[in-house]
């Protein structure tokens, strides 16, 4: 168990964040007191309990749905007793599933879509003609050609969006 | 007054929720502050989606933005408060020298880029209190919306974390209801003030779907025990949200809300003299005639 915990710390902080202070979470609740997710869906969401997780059974938890449930809100993060940053430590944590081959379907959705047209959401031809009736600027199916030349230059470095692209 | 920005839509109102870029475009035009259009702008690239795959990546597209608004002199307006805090976070984690910004510098100077970070962030909110300001505000309006209680609903990433985020409090912030009550229309205090909608949440399959829908139900409760008319937004995920979770709460259950959703614009361009169908109003899914047979 202690060798998981330093090597987790020790993958965190790589990461350049403060995953140190994991060890300070005394358990009070707070960050799940907060959680609008956890309040309406407390079956299947926890921050205080998916903490715990990440710190104890790092490897487990990161085949969980629930490391993507969190909404990012940053109640926790603002609230938390002891400055952990919870927020930042869920996301780091996706990192580190994503690289071990943990990728839930939507994501990989959300990246072909972004290297297609540089946005998360589709514009399709009629939305655009929508757009156009309603008095907005035409935006076309995807932003500008040197935009979207500069995103693949960019993500083609990453091994993540390689494969998932 | 002659205030121009570099409009950042964000993916939402541009893909989506037409009616909130409509109702902004108007009513920044009614001020006399002109909005640019920025060519080369991509998403944003929010933290809790696309930073979830790869850090230092997506910190670099987040950041590819700034680069980009750098070329103007002038400061960047987002309507959506995710590009908002999202953007700003980017600021912040660039403006600490360590491995990180070294890896971003490296992938921003493959497309020939450099991060230097020199213009502001606004949101539409920010810029209507701080570069305009109420009082402002309060002498343009023409037909005070007397009469109307309005929930405000002030978006995660407008007030948290406030380790990045100054604009109000994070736990009670009161600059929506103070601009609120600018246009003669009354806030109400109700307790999921400072809640969420789940829109950056949503993205990830049924359970967060269900989720987003409860607490949209939760935060209409919350706006009808405080006897409010109508909800307003600062986020057109938020309006997106809130207004989708009365229709499949009506499609599964029956039973209707009916709780109009109002872009903070909209009650503003209201109040300016603005007709609700130039602001866009026409095409929410909500009906707004209840509340504007109201101001009538």
């Amino acid at each position: 168990m202690k060798t998981e915990i330093t090597s987790i710390s020790k993958e965190l902080l790589q990461k350049s964040i403060d995953a140190e202070k994991l060890r300070y979470c005394y358990g009070c609740g707070t960050c799940t007191a907060s959680c609008p997710v956890a309040k309406v869906i407390p079956e299947s969401f926890n921050p205080r309990g998916l903490l715990q997780k990440i710190f104890f059974d790092l490897s487990k938890t990161l085949a969980e749905d629930e490391l993507w449930l969190c909404a990012w809100c940053y109640s926790c993060y603002e609230r938390c007793p002891q400055g952990i940053k919870t927020t930042e430590i869920f996301l780091l944590t996706r990192n580190l599933a994503v690289e071990k081959g943990y990728f839930p379907k939507q994501p990989t959705n959300l990246v072909k879509q972004i290297l297609k047209s540089g946005r998360t959401l589709e514009v399709t031809p009629a939305r655009d003609r929508k757009r156009e009736a309603l008095g907005l600027p035409k935006i076309g199916e995807t932003v500008s050609e040197k935009a979207l030349r500069e995103i693949k230059i960019i993500t083609e470095k990453s091994p993540t969006w390689r494969v998932r692209g | 007054m002659n205030l121009e920005y570099s409009l950042f839509p964000g993916c939402v109102s541009s893909a989506r929720e037409f009616s909130c870029e409509i109702s902004a475009r108007k009513v920044f035009e009614v001020l006399n502050v002109e909005l640019y259009d920025v060519e080369d702008f991509t998403c944003c690239m929010p933290a809790c989606l696309v930073h979830s795959f790869d850090y230092a990546t997506g910190l670099a597209l987040t950041s590819r933005n700034l680069c980009v608004a750098d070329e103007f002199d002038r400061d960047i307006l987002t309507l959506c408060v995710s590009c908002y805090g999202n953007l700003w976070r980017a600021k912040k984690l660039m403006s600490e020298n360590g491995d990180l910004r070294r890896r971003v510098d490296e992938l921003l100077a493959s497309i020939g880029r450099s991060y230097q970070g020199k213009v502001g962030i606004k949101h539409s909110i920010t810029a209507l209190y701080e570069d305009i300001g109420p009082k402002n505000l309060k002498n343009q309006v023409s037909k005070p919306l007397r009469g109307i209680k309005a929930a405000p609903f002030y978006g995660c990433h407008l007030i948290r974390p406030r380790e990045y985020l100054f604009f109000d409090d994070a736990e009670f912030p009161e600059k929506l209801d103070e601009l609120i009550n600018v246009t003669g229309a009354t806030s109400v205090l109700h307790r999921e003030r400072t809640g969420c909608c789940i829109g950056c949440g949503s993205f990830f399959g049924e359970v967060a779907e269900e989720a987003a829908l409860r607490l949209s139900v939760d935060i209409l409760e919350s706006a009808l025990e405080a006897k409010a008319d109508c909800v307003v937004v600062t986020c057109p995920y938020c309006f997106l949200q809130i207004e989708m979770g009365q229709l499949l709460f009506k499609r599964r259950t029956g039973e209707s809300y009916n709780v109009p959703v109002l872009n903070y614009t909209d009650l503003l361009g209201l109040a300016l003299g603005i007709e609700p169908r130039e602001l866009g109003m026409n095409i929410h899914k909500i009906d707004p005639s209840p509340l504007l047979e109201k101001i009538k």
